[in-house]
C-alpha cells in the first residue's frame, strides 16, 4: 500500500491526489522541462575552475606529438614521468577550445551535465514513474554539482550512471552485460576513477550471492565482467602502469590537494548526498522487508565515498540516485510502468534543445574565464623562455597553457613531485622558515601569486622584488 | 554488572582490563591548552569576581565575558591550591572514568555486560577528543545520564523530573547543555511519531526538556546564559579548530562513532521489524553531532553507544538481562578503588604540566608589568594563568574578542599583507611564537625583534 492510499476518501487532499493522478503525464512534462532548463542554466557558466587549462596544454601536446617522460617537459623540479591518464577528454577540450574559445569548453561542461542527467534518469527511471525518476535525478545532480566542472571527471560520473544502471539490469535477469568491457577501456582513456565502475560490478556480484540468487558459477562468470574490464585497462595506450594510476596520483594528492581530503558536510552538495543515503537508511529501517544485500552494498558504497573525499561526493550521489528513486516509489505509488517511447523520445528532444539552446547561453557568458589573470597573459608571454616562476597551485594550470614559455617550479600535477618537495613548496608559499632557501634553490626569479599570501607579502617586503602587474586577485612579481 | 549468561568471571576481568585501560588513558599530565584560564576564571570568582561584565584581563575584548562553567573552575581551582597540578589530573582521571560509567549505564540497560562493556569502550574512545583536563568532561557525564533517563523513557512513558536540577547544575559547568535538552526532545517526538503516546502525553513528556530550558535562565549567570552557545559559537565556527566540521578521514574518532552508528543502522536494515522513530531520531542525531564539528563528536559517541548495544544485543536473539544490585554495587567499589588508586599515579607523573614552555617563565618573568605580548593563542591561557603582568593580544576566549579583531590576529599570524597593521593597533613589545611560524621568522628578519630565549619549541622576543 502506498502512502496516497491512506489519503481519506472524499477530502480535499484525496481530490488534489486524483487530479495530479490524472495529469501525471501533463506534470512529469513540466518536470522534465523545468528540470532541463534548471540544469542549463546551472551549466552554462564561465570556465571557473583551475583544471582544463592543464587539459588544454595537455591536448595540445599529445596531438603535435607530444609525450611524457622523465625528464618532464614542462617542469624542471618533476621527480616523476607524467601519466596522462586523461588524454582523450584532454585531445577533444583542445580541439573544441581551438575551434570555439573558450565558450566551447563552457558548452561541453553544460553538455556533460545535461548528459549525466540523462543517465542517472535512465537509472531511476529504471525503479520509479516518471515524475520521482526526473525528480532524484535533479536532486541527484545537485548532490554531485561540486565535482560537475569543466574537466575529465565529468566523463567518470557519466560512466558510472550507464554502468550502474547495466549492473541493475543484471540484478534482474543475472545475465552479465559483456559490453562494459569496451566501455570500461573508454573510460579508463579519459578518466581515473574507472576502478569505481569495476568495484559497482563486483558488489553486485557478491551481493547476488549473499542473496542466494547465484551459485558459485554463475558468481564466477558474472565477475568475471569486472576481472575483463580490469584487463581492459591495461590495454589502452598508456599501457598496463594505467593500473596503478589511481594510487599514485593518490598517494601526493591525499595529503596535499583539497578535493583529496574529507568533504565539508557544510557543503549544500555533501548535505544533499548525505540527505539521499540517510532517507534509504530510513526508508529501510521502518520497512518490514529486508532489503537485498546488493543494494545494501551499493548503498554502504555510497556512504563511504559520500564520507570518504570531497571529489568522491559526486559518485555517492549518483549510486544513491536510483536506491532513493526505489523506495520513494514505494512510498508513492505501487504501479511502476516503464517509459513509453514517446515519453522516451520526448525527453531527448528536450535535451537537444537545450544543448542547442546553450550554444549562444555559452557564447554570451563565457567569454572571459574567471579566477585566472588574463590580463597578465600577455606580460607572462614576453618573459625569457625557461624563466622559472613560482605560482599558487591553483594557477599552475592556466600558466602552462597562457605562457608556455615559463617553467613553474611546482604544478597542479601534484603527483609528479617527491613529497618532501610538496612540503618544502607549501611551507615556502606560508612564507615558513623555509622560504628563502626554497626561492633561491629552485631559482625563480617570476612569481604569480594570490595578492593576499604571506610569500607575496614576503617577497615585496623582505626581498625586495617588485610588482609588474595584478588581475584578478593575483600579482605578478619580478625579482629585482 | 555481571550476567549468567556470559559467565561469572568474564565479565569481571573485562571491568577490571577497562578499568586498567582508563586508568592509562587518564593518568597523563596536565597538557590541555584550556585549563589554564579555567583556573583563572576560578581564581576570579572565589576572589569576588562578577559571573559576566566587561573582561577583567584583556584590554582588547570588546564583548563581555560570561562565566558559563563557574562550578567546575572553582572546582578545579581549589583543588590546585590545595594539592596543585596532580589534582587536576586526577579531576580529569575519576571524570573519564565517570563518563564511562555513564555510558555503561546507558548500554547496559539494553544489553547484557560483555556487550555493553564493548560498546561503552567503543564509545569512549569515540569520546576521546573532548577527554581534555576541561568542564567539557562535566558535560560528556551529564549527557550520558541524560541520553540513558531518556532511554527509559521511551520504554515506560514516565517523565524524569530529575533532569531538571540535573540540568541546573550541567549549566553551571559547561555550554553542551543544549545537546542533553536536544536528546530528550528527540525522544518525546519520535515517541508521539511512534504514536505510543498522544499529544497530551507528549506534551507531559516535554515539560522536561522545556523545564530545563527554564532552569538554565535561574543559574547566577541569569537568562543571558541561554544565548550563549551561540554566541560562542558565532567566531568559534570561524577560527576555531574544533569547531569546524569534522574530517572524517582525519579523525579515527569520528570513524568508531560512524562505525557505531552504521553497524546500528546495518542490524535495523535487516531486522525484520520496523525501527521506532525515537531511536531513528537519536541515530540522526548521533550522526549530526559527529559530522558538524570536531568539538561534537564525543556528543554523538555517547548517543550512539546504546544504539549499537542494543544491536549488538539483538545478535543474542534475547533480552539484556537486568544487572543486579551485587554487580552494581561491584562496580562502584571499582570506580572507588580506581579513584584511590589514581591519586598516587597522578601525583607521580603530573607535577609538571605538558605541552607549555615552562623553562621560558624567567624570561618573561622579567618582563616589564602590562607589557603587550603577541602569543600563539593557544599559549595564551599559559600566559594569563602564569604571568598575570602580561597582557596577550588575543587569547583561547575568541567570543570575547571582534569578528574584525579575530580576523586581523590570523592574518598577522600567517603574515599576510598588511600584517603590521595589527602591530600597529595592539602595540605588543614582547612575543611569545611557535620557534617555526612565519609570524617569527618576519619579526626577525623585517622587525629585527630580537630573540631572547628558545625552548620546547617556542621563542620569546623582544622589539629592539
Amino acid at each position: 500500500m502506498s502512502i496516497l492510499d491512506t489519503v481519506p476518501l472524499n477530502t480535499r487532499a484525496a481530490r488534489l491526489v486524483s487530479w495530479a493522478q490524472a495529469r501525471t503525464i501533463l506534470i512529469a512534462g513540466f518536470l522534465a522541462f523545468g528540470v532541463i532548463a534548471t540544469t542549463t542554466a546551472l551549466g552554462v557558466q564561465a570556465i571557473s575552475d583551475p583544471s582544463p587549462w592543464l587539459h588544454l596544454r595537455i591536448g595540445k601536446f599529445l596531438l603535435n606529438g607530444g609525450r611524457f617522460g622523465y625528464p618532464d617537459p614542462w617542469a624542471p623540479f618533476a621527480s616523476k614521468p607524467y601519466v596522462s591518464t586523461e588524454w582523450f577528454p584532454a585531445i577533444v577540450g583542445y580541439l573544441t577550445y581551438d575551434r570555439f574559445g573558450a565558450p566551447g569548453i563552457a558548452w561541453l561542461r553544460a553538455a556533460g551535465i545535461l548528459i549525466l542527467l540523462t543517465a542517472i534518469l535512465w537509472c531511476t527511471r529504471r525503479v520509479a514513474n516518471g515524475t520521482i525518476a526526473i525528480m532524484v535525478a535533479f536532486v541527484a545532480v545537485l548532490g554531485a554539482y561540486d565535482g560537475l566542472t569543466e574537466r575529465p571527471q565529468m566523463f567518470s560520473f557519466i560512466f558510472l550512471a550507464i554502468t550502474l544502471r547495466t549492473w541493475w539490469l543484471t540484478t534482474e535477469d543475472l545475465r552479465p552485460r559483456w559490453w562494459l568491457v569496451p566501455l570500461t577501456w573508454v573510460w579508463a582513456s579519459c578518466h581515473g576513477l574507472w576502478l569505481v565502475g569495476i568495484g559497482v560490478g563486483v558488489i553486485v556480484g557478491f551481493g547476488l550471492a549473499c542473496d542466494r540468487r547465484i551459485g558459485r558459477h554463475e558468481l564466477l562468470r558474472i565477475l568475471l565482467v569486472p576481472l575483463a574490464s580490469l584487463c581492459a585497462v591495461g590495454l589502452t595506450p598508456i599501457g598496463p602502469k594505467l593500473l596503478l594510476a589511481p594510487f599514485t596520483v593518490g598517494s601526493n594528492a591525499r595529503d596535499f590537494v583539497g578535493e583529496w581530503q574529507s568533504p565539508n558536510i557544510r557543503q549544500p552538495a555533501t548535505v544533499i548526498t548525505l540527505l539521499m543515503i540517510g532517507f534509504v537508511v530510513v526508508a529501510w529501517a521502518r520497512a518490514a522487508r529486508k532489503p537485498h544485500w546488493w543494494r545494501v552494498g551499493l548503498l554502504v558504497t555510497s556512504l563511504v565515498l559520500g564520507l570518504a573525499m570531497a571529489r568522491t561526493v559526486a559518485l555517492a550521489a549518483i549510486i544513491a540516485a536510483p536506491l532513493v528513486a526505489q523506495e520513494l516509489q514505494g512510498i508513492f505509488s505501487t504501479h511502476h510502468t516503464q517509459p513509453s517511447r514517446r515519453a522516451q523520445l520526448s525527453w531527448l528532444g528536450l535535451t537537444a534543445i537545450a544543448l542547442v539552446t546553450a550554444v549562444p547561453l555559452a557564447g554570451a557568458v563565457a567569454q572571459d574565464p574567471k579566477g585566472v589573470p588574463v590580463h597578465l597573459a600577455a606580460q607572462l608571454r614576453q618573459i625569457p623562455n625557461g624563466t622559472r616562476v613560482i605560482a599558487t597551485g591553483d594557477v599552475t594550470g592556466w600558466l602552462l597553457w597562457s605562457a608556455p614559455n615559463l617553467k613553474p617550479v611546482e604544478d597542479i600535477r601534484v603527483e609528479i613531485y617527491d613529497p618532501a618537495y610538496v612540503r618544502r613548496f607549501i611551507e615556502t608559499m606560508a612564507a615558513g622558515p623555509a622560504w628563502r632557501g626554497f626561492v633561491t634553490d629552485t631559482g625563480a626569479t617570476v612569481a604569480l601569486l594570490k595578492d593576499d599570501s604571506p610569500l607575496a607579502a614576503a617577497l615585496q617586503e623582505r626581498a625586495h622584488w617588485h610588482i609588474v602587474g595584478s588581475d584578478a586577485g593575483y600579482l605578478m612579481l619580478r625579482q629585482p | 554488572m555481571t550476567t549468567q549468561r556470559d559467565g561469572a568471571r568474564v565479565p569481571v576481568v573485562v571491568s577490571i582490563t577497562w578499568a586498567v585501560a582508563l586508568m592509562y588513558l587518564g593518568v597523563r599530565p596536565v597538557s590541555d591548552d584550556d585549563t589554564w584560564w579555567h583556573l583563572k576564571v576560578g581564581e576570579y570568582l572565589l576572589h569576588g569576581g562578577a559571573f559576566s561584565g566587561p573582561d577583567p584581563w584583556n584590554p582588547f575584548a570588546t564583548r563581555p565575558f560570561v562565566l558559563n562553567q563557574w562550578l567546575p573552575e572553582v572546582i578545579g581551582f581549589k583543588g590546585y591550591e590545595w594539592f596543585g597540578l596532580p589534582a587536576l589530573a586526577w579531576l580529569r582521571c575519576v571524570a573519564i572514568m565517570l563518563v564511562f560509567t555513564g555510558i555503561l549505564w546507558c548500554t547496559r540497560h539494553v544489553a547484557d555486560t560483555i556487550p555493553a562493556l564493548i560498546v561503552a569502550l567503543a564509545a569512549l574512545i569515540g569520546t576521546a577528543g573532548g577527554l581534555g583536563v576541561r568542564p567539557q568532561l562535566v558535560s560528556l557525564i551529564m549527557l550520558a545520564v541524560w541520553v540513558g533517563a531518556s532511554w527509559r523513557t521511551a520504554e515506560d512513558l514516565r517523565p524524569r523530573w530529575w533532569l531538571i536540577p540535573l540540568t541546573w547544575v550541567w549549566a553551571c559547568s559547561h555550554g553542551m547543555w543544549l545537546t542533553g535538552i536536544g536528546v530528550g526532545a528527540v525522544v518525546v517526538a519520535g515517541l508521539w511519531l511512534d504514536r505510543r503516546v498522544t499529544m497530551r502525553a507528549a506534551a507531559r513528556l516535554m515539560l522536561v526538556p522545556l523545564a530545563s530550558l527554564a532552569v538554565v535562565a535561574l543559574t547566577p549567570v541569569g537568562p543571558r546564559l541561554l544565548l550563549t552557545p551561540f554566541e560562542v559559537s558565532q567566531i568559534a565556527t570561524e577560527f576555531v579548530f574544533e569547531w569546524q566540521p569534522t574530517s572524517v578521514r582525519a579523525s579515527p574518532l569520528a570513524v568508531i562513532t560512524l562505525v557505531l552508528i552504521a553497524g546500528t543502522a546495518l542490524g535495523w536494515i535487516m531486522s525484520p521489524q520496523k525501527t521506532p522513530w525515537w531511536q531513528l531520531g537519536l541515530a540522526i542525531t548521533s550522526v549530526v553531532s559527529t559530522l558538524a564539528m570536531m568539538r561534537t563528536i564525543p556528543v554523538g559517541a555517547i548517543i550512539a553507544a546504546p544504539l549499537a548495544a542494543s544491536a549488538l544485543q539483538s545478535l543474542r536473539h534475547s533480552a539484556p538481562q537486568p544487572p543486579g544490585r551485587r554487580s552494581m554495587r561491584l562496580w562502584a567499589l571499582l570506580v572507588l578503588a580506581y579513584a584511590v588508586i589514581a591519586i598516587p599515579l597522578t601525583a607521580a607523573v603530573a607535577q609538571q604540566p605538558g605541552g607549555v614552555p615552562e623553562r621560558l617563565r624567567t624570561t618573561l618573568d622579567a618582563a616589564p608589568a602590562g607589557s603587550v605580548v603577541l602569543n600563539d593563542h593557544t599559549l595564551s591561557g599559559w600566559l594569563l594563568w602564569r604571568e598575570p603582568q602580561l597582557v596577550s593580544v588575543l587569547d583561547l576566549r575568541t567570543e570575547i574578542f571582534s569578528m574584525d579583531y579575530v580576523e586581523a590576529y590570523i592574518r598577522t599570524s600567517e603574515v599576510r599583507p598588511g600584517w603590521q597593521d595589527f602591530l600597529a593597533q595592539t602595540k605588543p613589545t614582547y612575543a611569545l611564537l611557535r620557534s617555526e611560524s612565519p609570524i617569527r621568522l618576519a619579526l626577525q628578519e623585517e622587525l629585527h625583534w630580537v630573540p631572547l630565549q628558545t625552548a620546547q619549541g617556542f621563542t620569546v622576543l623582544r622589539k629592539p
